[in-house]
């Protein structure tokens, strides 16, 4: 049975693995492949810092905070192996920054020692009067990404460097169902009105001095679009940029120094800091994930074809996941793995019985 | 009488502070340092110079604490400005973990340091072995980056740095008017002082960026510090063990001892050891002395014996050196007048 996964950013290749990993014995005709224009390190999950954090006020939305909980605590479950260090796995402090008190987040207990900050913490950020500390994870993609590929290829996974054009195109050559992980440009398989661009822009420093996160927030400039600094095994990483609606993958000017000044003023030291790299990046933002199955017939997007229809391709959607998809990549990956396990269900009743004989 | 000739011996953390210290209350002294070694071959650049006390038994703890709240402000005030890259001066979080409940859960520091709570239960899980913990933010002053920016300064302010070892303190007596020991466990030798001695320690220091929280074993037996380019790792505290060559044995035992902490440090790069010998005393000696022969005198602060405690207490220790320091001057200029009459 051979199965496609479109896109190689940490959502097709976690979801390809999650897959492997639970159907391959239950069914050894299993054929999976990736199909992707682009690998790491030149994803969109490559450009992001790799912290482990969801946004900050949650739309009520449990199932995304249940997912975001299953990748936190199969992460943390990691963090011991000897696999951490070359997944890019490692546990790290930080700090959330408001100006004025705001509830406590979905997932103050999904992280560790959660706290508000004390007064004398708050000396260290002026212009900020209130804020959280807390200890989470890093997972950086540039590690991450190919320790995922190397798994994927150890269990006999195929990879092709090529953009898929539409869904009819893999089901015509025999593909029967179809991982959609394709992230910003899921609109180009499928149009999608609530997919829009959220563009960030990071310069990436070498500060090792700084062995926080910092992360502030304004409610009126909208998650991620105010200062943040987020330290890496190697890099620092500044941002502070998100533009719904700006299709640009261009470094801005303008950006650049919005992100250095407003860095510099959290942390005066970053002024000593060395530019290494410059990035902008699309994170695919959508109001909630689109987690979901659908039956495609060649030609026809409907999603109430008879499941019996045998030529039909089925397609899991997973994509959409903003600026958290590293935070939700594992809960999302284990709940396609459940939409394909039903795929399966329904594929063995349509299955014509054997004659005894 | 002309600006008072002072001599600090010594050029570890303590040495150069309390130059410095001199220097910010005494501006019109004249301030040499002298010192055998300098950074980065100090006890000083062997620690990780992390800010947490060490409680000293012959001190009262309201002074301990003073101390230690003084230098930690001083240096919070670095950590949060445009040098303290340059400084050497960054923040940590981490834990400090105990394999048996402590008597006392909240040490006398516990409101100096940031966000001092105990650890969760989720937390502690991290540390199978360990039943109690806490949680906080401090300093650390990675050297020899903090004794490089401590030098700078004071060459700027006309601070003259001699390379020199000097095995008596009388033999100063000609060039300087006060002399101020801040030898660390060089004081031994140089004062005869008997009630100093050393607690062997050694460290290593990798290659291992990924590790960003402290972790310490409540016990002060092993200990994971990262620096701004090394984590140590470490340690031994062997009592009146003068040896300052590395022990192989020792190294795998350290290295074992911090894996079982933080295993990701199984793939820890680029391993190299060091040893130090803490200047350790019941009490740190901070007080004056007048050497004289005949009519001839030697006025002596004397600031040493910080054990393993140096880094957290030195600015106060200092500040304190370069009051003494002040009354030198101020009994110098008072016998200067009498001498006038």
């Amino acid at each position: 049975m051979r199965v496609a996964v479109l896109g190689a950013g940490v959502i097709g290749l976690s979801t390809a693995l999650c897959l492997h990993q639970q159907y391959h014995s239950l069914l050894p005709s299993l054929q999976l492949e990736v199909y992707a224009d682009h690998y790491t390190p030149n994803t969109t999950s490559d450009g992001a810092a790799g912290l482990w954090q969801p946004y900050v006020s949650d739309q009520g939305d449990l199932q995304e905070t249940l997912w975001n909980k299953e990748t936190f605590d199969h992460l943390l479950g990691l963090l011991c192996s000897p696999a951490a260090q070359d997944m890019g796995l490692f546990l790290i402090s930080g700090y959330n920054l408001f100006t004025q008190p705001v509830p406590d987040p979905s997932w103050k207990n999904i992280v560790l020692g959660f706290r508000n900050l004390t007064p004398k913490e708050l000396e260290l950020f002026p212009g900020y009067s209130y804020g959280w500390f807390n200890t989470a994870l890093m997972l950086e993609c540039r590690s991450y990404l190919p320790w995922l590929t190397n798994k994927l290829m150890q269990r006999g996974v195929k990879f092709f460097h090529k953009k898929v054009e539409s869904f009819q195109e893999v089901s015509l050559d025999g593909v029967e169902v179809v991982i959609n992980c394709t992230g910003m440009r899921a609109g180009e398989l499928q149009p999608d009105p609530e997919l829009q661009p959220g563009r960030g822009q990071i310069i990436k420093v070498l500060a090792p001095w700084v062995k926080h996160f910092i992360i502030t927030h304004s409610a009126q400039s909208g998650i991620y679009n105010s200062p943040y600094i987020i330290p890496g095994s190697e890099f620092t990483v500044l941002g502070g940029i998100n533009q719904r609606g700006n299709w640009s993958e261009e470094n801005s000017a303008q950006d650049h120094k919005t992100i250095w000044e407003s860095c510099c003023r959290l942390l005066p030291a970053l002024q000593e800091a060395k530019v290494v790299q410059e990035w902008s990046g699309l994170r695919p933002t959508r109001p909630r994930v689109r987690l979901e199955r659908e039956t495609v017939a060649h030609g026809h997007l409907q999603a109430e074809l008879p499941a019996t229809l045998p030529q039909a391709c089925r397609v899991i959607h997973n994509y959409g996941h903003g600026g958290f998809g590293i935070t939700i990549h594992w809960g999302c990956a284990m709940a396609a793995a459940r939409l394909f396990g039903s795929i399966l269900q329904e594929k063995k009743l349509a299955r014509p019985r054997q004659p005894r004989l | 009488m002309a600006a008072p000739k002072v001599a600090v011996v010594g050029a570890g953390v303590v040495g150069l502070s309390t130059a410095l210290c001199i220097l910010e209350a005494c501006p019109s002294c004249s301030v040499a340092v002298l010192s055998e070694q300098f950074s980065p071959n100090t006890t000083s650049d062997v620690a990780a110079g992390m800010l947490i006390p060490h409680t000293c038994p012959g001190t009262p703890i309201h002074v301990q604490k003073q101390w230690f709240k003084e230098t930690f402000t001083y240096l919070f005030g670095i950590c949060n400005s445009a040098e303290a890259s340059e400084a050497g001066i960054h923040l940590v979080s981490g834990w400090q973990i105990f394999k048996n409940t402590p008597k006392e859960e909240s040490p006398f520091w516990s409101d100096v340091v940031l966000g001092f709570r105990p650890m969760s239960e989720a937390e502690l899980q991290k540390f199978p072995q360990h039943r109690f913990g806490q949680a906080f933010t401090t300093l650390k002053c990675d050297c020899p980056p903090y004794l490089l920016w401590l030098e700078k300064r004071l060459k700027a302010a006309g601070v003259q740095m001699h390379t020199r070892k000097v095995s008596d303190l009388w033999e100063l007596h000609r060039e300087y008017n006060i002399v101020v020991n801040c030898a660390g466990i060089g004081a031994h030798q140089l004062v005869g002082d008997e009630q100093l001695f050393p607690i062997r320690g050694q460290v290593l220091k990798v290659h291992a960026p990924w590790v960003k929280n402290f972790i310490r074993d409540g016990d002060g037996s092993t200990y994971i510090y990262p620096g701004i380019h090394r984590v140590t790792l470490g340690g031994t505290r062997e009592k009146h063990n003068w040896s300052l060559s590395p022990h192989p044995g020792t190294t795998k035992d350290i290295f074992d001892r911090c894996c079982s902490l933080e295993p990701s440090l199984q793939g820890a790069q680029d391993v190299k050891v060091k040893v130090g010998l803490r200047p350790s005393r019941q009490s740190v000696r901070l007080n004056r002395e007048v050497l004289s022969q005949g009519a001839v005198k030697l006025l002596v602060v004397h600031n040493y014996g910080h054990g393993a405690g140096g880094f957290s207490i030195h600015r106060g220790t200092a500040q304190e050196a370069a009051r003494l320091v002040g009354e030198c001057i101020a009994a110098l200029q008072g016998s200067s007048s009498r001498a006038k009459l």
